[in-house]
């Protein structure tokens, strides 16, 4: 298994090529994938880059090729890949010239040269390396703030601090570590980082005995920054410590540092305590490791001195100073007096002493490997002053801890809250052990670590990687999970989603996959994400049928599509809703929701069937029928099932196919309207019933059946609105099935005893009249409502109703009466326009063209609504017609026909096209040509198949003609000449 | 059982029953309007939409698309495409001709090509059926796939090639995948293995996140190298086995 990719929170030591490869090629990826994707010859380089990192450097030189071939001038933006080819296949020369080529201060010349370098210190070409490295953060006079490009320094920071030490150039890795302090680290990371600053200047300190002020220079700066580290808390307290010790040991100031050492020894005693009490490894983790390991240096290093200077005593020694060293000269050693041996020995021997219990109780912790070497010289130094050493340890290696052993000292950092250090053993042991039964916990816990860090890309990093990686993992699963719920409570819903929807969709067979994707729905639905929430719910019905969910989702789905009216996809739902529901309320609405889909669809066939399929269910008759098992749920099974009885028999009477039986099927409508009046004689949809009942009669030609079930239904529903207005609802019915007389009727015999109605049922009635021509009845309606009302409402619309009417029959004096009477009721009556345009109308057919113009003004000033204005103007053309005034009036169709795009709105595109033949009516009268010649453009340009282009042609030649005549004459033939 | 909310009864009962039904049938305009009626006609060029205030005319050139509501017979139809796919075709053409104008007929003409094509392995059928429907609906991206696939059967790659390597470059990511799938396919045919294996893999390398194509990419990608005897082909199929463990590719390896 790959190792975690996730970012790393690895100490810099930890650093090594790979990541220098990492951050480079995250550089690259940044670069191609997101930036320029528009441009071919990028995507092709992006691509080319991709097949090398894929391993395929061959292909990639293929692409290449092709590229070069077809975009010849384009060669530069091929540098990148070229260069990364050369690499790939370690023509290091070759590579170099290609990126010395790409400008350093751009984003691709960064990425490649810091590619380059990884490439150079894998080839152990360090000061190369260095170099590449160096020239990137010569781009930049101060730490960058932009994260990504933080994050891209900060690792090539580390990255050359581990080139360097690699290469004792500790000083320079000193400077180069110290690049990232001013960025946004947190404070434990920065003191881990600060403390290996110190250790890179106190070697490099080490290595100038010959430079007594550059080494005071290093070790001060050391020193100024212990201070910056010791304020941390006890463990950080005890590590400045061991620093300081290791400082006054470079100053040979032996005594020194073992009495610090001795001063905080209770501290260190202490802290092992409580890693004691919390079960953190010991071997792995105390401080006192580092305790022994400095006391040992300083043994060591004394005692090697008291040999030296034993040596430097005797006359023949030459005076040259190897530091470190047991022998000063060639055969010094032999030099020495046995009591000088031993006073050396003895010394070098509490060295060991303390090398050994680093390596016997702390044989896994950080200072292991250097005390086991330190011990082997040690022993030979001993050896070689004559003495001799017994060992109570093995110098071989220490085993390393097991799996077990080092998830356990993770879940206990964890445990104890310490997630920074969590996250690190986690990650440590994670690269070490990558597929264990421990790692589904081990990753949830990580990525609740860096969660809890403030690292939420980590932490989402972490998720998604063990969805990709371990997909189909139950356990993994639980862990996914367990994130996504942590987030949830940690008020990151955003990432809480995401964790459960990547658990969706890798672990498809998990048993709490159709929960989680039904929550997920839910939770789409709360934002209102209606596209996402079918999305979800549609996955769940079809992925799964057998789930506990799979009911809900679908009853949701088919709720929301019926509410967009998108009645297929809603009946499919309810229908396999129905199909598979227990017998049940929820049941028969679902049965009744897909009838109803095919009825608002029309589909009176399909609706029949359905609303059929409900009553034969929810029959109560039926004994033992298991809708009514649950008596809360009878009431509303019963309404349900009056509900589709009616429906049932409506439906049946509005099938028209085949023609040949509808007769049949209207005869049955009548039958089943009869059975739902006997069942449901008190029902609320009795009148209804009834009233539809005789609706089918007047579409049978039944009239006398017809009006008998109108009368029943007023002698039997007398307080319903139905029953008190049989006789309208009769009207409305046979107006509906086109059956005006008896209509009209009716009317008549609602004229007759007007008492018995509402003015409201007379003032629908006019409507109706109106509506369909019969003036002379509508207007005897808005009379008799007139007469029975003072609301000031209905009485606008009566005034407004006569107005219309009596235009409509030719009576312009009182069809301008009566809208008179509405102005004056109300001149800001919601009819006003209408109103308006009626009495214009009126007033010109009674040739009062004064107050016609006077009607037309006030909808000029009264109304700003364009298209109203549009329909004004058109009535004034024809006033000023009428009036005589040609001119006037072609103005006025000029302006209606002038309109920059008349076919825009087909609402008043018959306006425009009207207004235009009228003006070009006009122009010819006029005798306008240019006007003649404009109008007809227009209407072949807009209307070219109009009835009367042929018209519109002739009098477009008759125009040109008009106009070459009116022509003056060329001078030559200018009469007189 | 547990109760779903009662709202969608109370809104069962607010059904009035003699109100005007919905718009069953929907006209859109060249000008981008729509015209929403009951129903649709179309006749000599024309259409005639029954709106709620009337009869309204447009002739061929103003109408981009009518649409009106499912026909009868359709979903029989459809439902015989799989054991009687002969007997399906012909409902879907006479579907087809009846709804002549309406939308119905593009959605029958695709049907009878997927199902020539696919069940009957007739591809010229196809070709030709893909070739009668309306022009606007072959803008519909998986139409236009379907189509190319046909094409390609049929070897008239000159054809398809210009218009896959304008959909490469187009903004819709699943659809620019899609065909780059397809030449790859062309390469495939002609036995040309590397430009194969170098479409394949650019869906590998640009399109990680559309799993709906990652894993038949890696799938062709492999085959094509395979046939190269390269290397890297192994490897590309163990990745497909590993990342999709269930899809039809893994389980062609």
């Amino acid at each position: 298994m790959a190792r975690l990719d996730v970012k790393p929170a690895m100490k810099y030591w930890e650093a090594s090529p790979c990541l220098g490869s990492a951050l480079a090629g995250l550089l690259i990826t940044c670069l191609f994938a997101v930036g320029t994707m528009a441009d071919e010859v990028t995507d092709e380089v992006s691509f080319a880059s991709g097949l090398i990192g894929m391993g395929f450097p061959d292909l990639a030189e293929t692409v290449l090729e092709q590229l070069q071939e077809r975009y010849p001038d384009r060669v530069e933006d091929t540098k990148l890949i070229r260069a990364e080819l050369a690499m790939a296949y370690r023509r290091f020369e070759e590579a170099e010239k290609l990126v010395g080529e790409i400008p350093a201060n751009s984003n691709k010349g960064r990425a490649i040269r810091l590619k380059l370098g990884t490439f150079f210190y894998g080839a152990d070409q360090v000061d190369k390396a260095r170099a590449l490295y160096e020239e990137f953060f010569d781009q930049f006079d101060t730490v960058p703030t932009d994260p990504e490009m933080y994050e891209t320094y900060e690792k090539a920071s580390l990255h050359l601090t581990v080139i360097l030490e690699n290469a004792g150039q500790y000083e320079a890795a000193a400077d180069s570590l110290g690049r990232i302090f001013a960025g946004n680290l947190d404070s434990e990371d920065l003191r881990m980082y600060k403390e290996k600053q110190v250790t890179l200047w106190i070697r490099a300190a080490e290595g100038k005995e010959a430079a007594a002020e550059e080494k005071k220079g290093l070790l001060d700066k050391a020193a100024g920054q212990i201070r910056d580290i010791e304020f941390g808390g006890p463990f950080w307290v005890v590590r400045a410590t061991i620093l300081r010790a290791k400082i006054l040991l470079a100053e040979d100031k032996f005594d020194e540092a073992l009495a610090i050492l001795k001063r905080q020894y209770r501290i260190f005693k202490q802290i092992e305590v409580s890693y004691q009490e919390e079960r953190i490894s010991i071997p792995e983790f105390s401080p006192k490791s580092g305790y022994h390991y400095v006391r040992g240096l300083v043994y060591q290093e004394k005692g090697f001195d008291a040999a030296r200077n034993a040596q430097r005593r005797h006359p023949d020694a030459l005076v040259v100073d190897v530091p470190n060293s047991l022998e000063l000269f060639v055969g010094g050693l032999e030099t020495l007096s046995e009591v000088e041996k031993l006073a050396a020995r003895k010394i070098v021997g509490k060295a060991v002493g303390c090398y050994t219990k680093v390596l016997k109780d702390y044989g896994t912790g950080e200072h292991a490997m250097d005390a086991r070497l330190r011990l082997a010289e040690c022993m030979d130094a001993v050896r070689r002053l004559g003495g001799t050493i017994k060992l109570t340890v093995d110098l071989k290696p220490t085993k390393p801890l097991d799996a077990d052993e080092m998830f356990r000292i993770a879940d206990t950092f964890y445990r104890n809250k310490k997630h920074r250090e969590a996250s690190e053993a986690y990650l440590k042991v994670l690269n070490q052990f990558p597929k264990t039964s421990a790692t589904p916990r081990v990753l949830t816990n990580l990525g609740k670590s860096f969660f809890h860090r403030g690292h939420t890309l980590d932490a989402q990093a972490t998720m998604m990687y063990m969805a990709e990686q371990f997909s189909g993992d139950g356990e993994v699963a639980k862990g996914i999970l367990k994130l996504a719920t942590f987030f949830r409570k940690q008020s990151a819903p955003v990432l809480s989603d995401r964790a459960y929807l990547e658990f969706v969709e890798h672990f498809p067979g998990h048993p709490k996959a159709p929960r989680v994707l039904y929550v997920l729905a839910q939770l789409a639905k709360e934002k209102s994400n209606e596209t996402e929430e079918a999305r979800l719910m549609d996955l769940l019905v079809a992925r799964y049928p057998d789930s506990e969910y799979y009911l809900k989702a679908l009853w949701v789905g088919g709720a929301t599509a019926y509410e967009r009216e998108q009645f297929d996809a809603a009946k499919m739902k309810f229908t396999l809703y129905g199909d598979q529901a227990p017998e049940g309320n929820q049941k028969a609405n679902a049965m009744m929701l897909a009838a109803e889909c095919d009825f608002r669809k029309e589909r009176y066939a399909d609706a029949f069937k359905g609303f059929r399929k409900v009553v034969k269910a929810l029959d109560p008759g039926l004994a033992g029928n298991p809708y009514y098992v649950q008596s809360e749920e009878n009431g509303d099974n019963e309404s349900l099932y009056q509900q589709a009885f009616f429906k049932q028999a409506y439906c049946l009477s509005k099938i028209e196919e085949p023609v040949e039986k509808v007769s049949d099927f209207r005869a049955d409508a009548i039958n089943l309207f009869d059975e739902f009046a006997k069942r449901f004689k008190a029902g609320e949809l009795a009148p209804t019933a009834l009233a539809a009942k005789g609706a089918v009669y007047l579409q049978m030609d039944r009239y006398d059946d017809a009006t008998t079930t109108f009368e029943h239904l007023s002698e039997t529903f007398p307080d319903t609105p139905e029953g008190q207005n049989s006789l309208y609802t009769l009207v409305d019915a046979a107006m509906k099935v086109g059956k005006a007389d008896i209509a009209m009727e009716s009317v008549d015999k609602m004229a007759a005893n007007p008492e018995a109605y509402e003015p409201l049922m007379f003032a629908r009635v006019g409507q109706l009249m109106l509506a369909n021509d019969l003036h002379d009845q509508a207007i005897r309606a808005y009379e008799i409502m007139l007469d029975s009302t003072e609301d000031p409402g209905l009485r606008e619309r009566g005034y407004y109703g006569l107005g219309t009417s009596y235009h409509a029959k030719g009576d312009c004096g009182k069809a301008i009466e009566n809208i008179q009477e509405l102005i004056e009721l109300n001149e800001k009556t919601g009819y006003f326009f209408e109103a308006s345009m009626v009495l214009a109308k009126a007033c010109r057919m009674c040739e009062q063209y004064d107050d016609a113009l006077q009607a037309l003004t006030a909808i000029y000033e009264q109304d700003k609504d364009a298209g109203r204005r549009k329909k004004a103007e058109f009535e004034l053309a024809l006033v000023q017609l009428a009036q005589g005034r040609k001119d006037a009036a072609f103005a006025s169709y000029l302006r209606l026909s002038l309109y920059p795009d008349p076919l825009r709105d087909p609402v008043f595109s018959d306006l425009y096209r009207v207004g235009t033949l009228r003006c070009l009516d006009l122009a010819m009268e006029l005798k306008d040509w240019d006007a003649v010649l404009l109008m007809a453009e227009r209407m072949k340009q807009f209307w070219p198949e109009d009835n009367r282009i042929g018209v519109v042609n002739n009098f477009r030649d008759d125009a040109l003609l008009e106009k070459a005549r009116e022509a003056p004459l060329p001078r030559e033939l200018a009469p007189g000449q | 059982m547990e109760r779903h909310g009662n709202s969608m009864i109370v809104f069962v009962l607010a059904v009035i029953v003699f109100a005007v039904p919905v718009c069953a049938a929907v006209i859109e305009l060249e000008t981008g309007k729509k015209v929403q009626g009951a129903s649709i006609r179309y006749s000599r060029g024309q259409y005639t939409i029954e709106t709620p205030t009337g009869p309204r005319t447009y002739s061929e050139s103003q109408v981009r698309r009518a649409i009106s509501s499912k026909p009868a017979g359709w979903d029989q139809a459809i439902s015989l495409a799989r054991s009687q796919p002969e007997k399906s075709i012909a409902a879907l053409e006479e579907i087809a001709k009846a709804e002549k104008g309406l939308d119905w007929d593009a959605q029958a003409y695709r049907y009878i090509a997927r199902i020539s094509s696919e069940r009957l392995g007739d591809f010229q059928q196809a070709a030709e059926v893909y070739e009668r429907m309306p022009p606007y609906s072959m803008d519909k991206p998986e139409v236009k796939i379907g189509y190319w696939k046909v094409l390609i059967e049929l070897g008239r790659y000159d054809e398809v090639e210009p218009k896959l390597n304008k959909v490469v470059q187009s903004g819709n990511r699943e659809f620019s995948a899609r065909g780059q799938l397809l030449r790859g396919d062309i390469n495939m045919k002609q036995r040309r293995w590397e430009p194969a294996a170098l479409d394949f893999l650019r869906v590998v390398h640009f399109y990680k996140r559309q799993r709906s194509v990652h894993a038949e990419a890696l799938y062709k990608a492999g085959k094509s190298l395979e046939e190269l005897r390269h290397d890297g082909a192994s490897r590309l199929l163990e990745e497909l086995k590993k990342t999709y463990p269930d899809s039809e590719y893994a389980g062609k390896i």
